[in-house]
């Protein structure tokens, strides 16, 4: 199970644990209520620890900070007109980078070295240029402290429910070379035409990233459809099936 | 450290301050922990300043608790 035990919970429901039977048995079995009272203060400290945030950033303000990043891309995107769909490469250093390229119908074997082309905004790789985007879900996935041995699906779960607060949930279904990822009530939006064609939708660009490194291959995003909050997408895993 | 951690700290160490001074003065009643505790716990809050996950379901039920015995003593007192 790759979802990280909250530390404040753990501690406080160890807090509520002990407290609360000690409270009860001091209280009506052996009536001294200095004990009586260390279990009501055991009960009070725990509840209180574990209404305590994980997070020290309100996820509020990542969620506006993740949208508002999103604009720089899209510039990038718009100055060089770039029309093709995103390659999410596996993390190098790290990072998961975005390859976009700036011609169509690119070989897999293209995309492939792509992951060792220069990091630059214009880049090559193998004669065909591109460019290369450092996505905003890219840093959130170290910032989240993704179990390296995480599911795909826990992967996204960690990511987007659990640490973005991005969505209510995730499912995620494998067939073959593809991925079908079902969103349930997404909390992100951004109204980036050429990003949101190009990468996906901020949410789905999250996944991108979850999913170029949990599975260490290049991903990108071929459909993507939304319903009221809901979305589904589809992404394409490089050499595979 | 961060105030959280802080909060959590000041408010253990102030409970437990006051269960040891209330029970080394011998016959303290359970109504008097209980306000100390909201005492603390509010006091702690207003010093700290934590972000709360969910509705500060403590503060609420101390508070109840605080106006209940307080009421409790003031009728008891009148009548």
């Amino acid at each position: 199970m790759a979802r990280r035990i909250d530390a404040y919970v753990s501690v406080g429901l160890g807090f509520v644990g002990f407290g609360a039977p000690l409270a009860a048995y001091c209280y009506w079995i052996v009536h001294i209520v200095p004990l009586t009272a260390l279990g009501l203060a055991l009960v009070v400290l725990g509840v209180s620890v574990v209404l305590i945030p994980q997070n020290p950033v309100p996820t509020s303000v990542v969620r506006g900070m993740v949208e508002d990043a999103c604009a720089n891309v899209e510039a990038e995107l718009e100055q060089f007109d770039a029309r093709e769909k995103a390659w999410y490469l596996p993390p190098r250093d790290g990072c998961v980078l975005c390859f976009v390229p700036l011609v169509a119908d690119v070989k897999p074997a293209v995309v492939q070295a792509a992951s060792r082309a220069p990091v630059k905004m214009l880049t090559e790789s193998m004669g065909v240029p591109g460019l290369m985007v450092f996505p905003p879900g890219s840093k959130i996935l170290r910032s989240s402290q993704l179990d390296g041995d995480a599911g795909l699906e826990d992967a996204m779960i960690n990511v987007l429910v659990d640490y973005l607060e991005g969505a209510e949930s995730v499912k995620v279904i494998k067939e073959g070379s593809r991925v079908n990822v079902f969103i349930k009530k997404t909390r992100l939006q951004t109204d980036f035409s050429r990003f949101n064609y190009v990468l996906g939708s901020i949410t789905v660009s999250v996944l991108g990233c979850v999913a170029a490194q949990v599975l260490n291959v290049p991903v990108r995003v071929l459909d993507e459809r939304t319903e009221g909050r809901n979305l589904s997408a589809i992404f394409e895993v490089l050499g595979v099936g | 450290m961060d105030r959280h951690k802080q909060f959590a700290l000041a408010l253990g160490g102030l409970e437990m301050a006051t269960v040891v001074s209330l029970s080394a003065q011998g016959n303290v009643q359970l109504e008097v922990y209980v306000v100390s505790f909201a005492i603390c716990y509010f006091t702690s809050s207003a010093v700290f300043r934590p972000r709360r996950r969910w509705f500060d379901i403590v503060g609420a039920v101390l508070f109840l608790a605080f106006c209940y015995i307080i009421a409790l003593k003031v009728l008891e007192f009148l009548l």
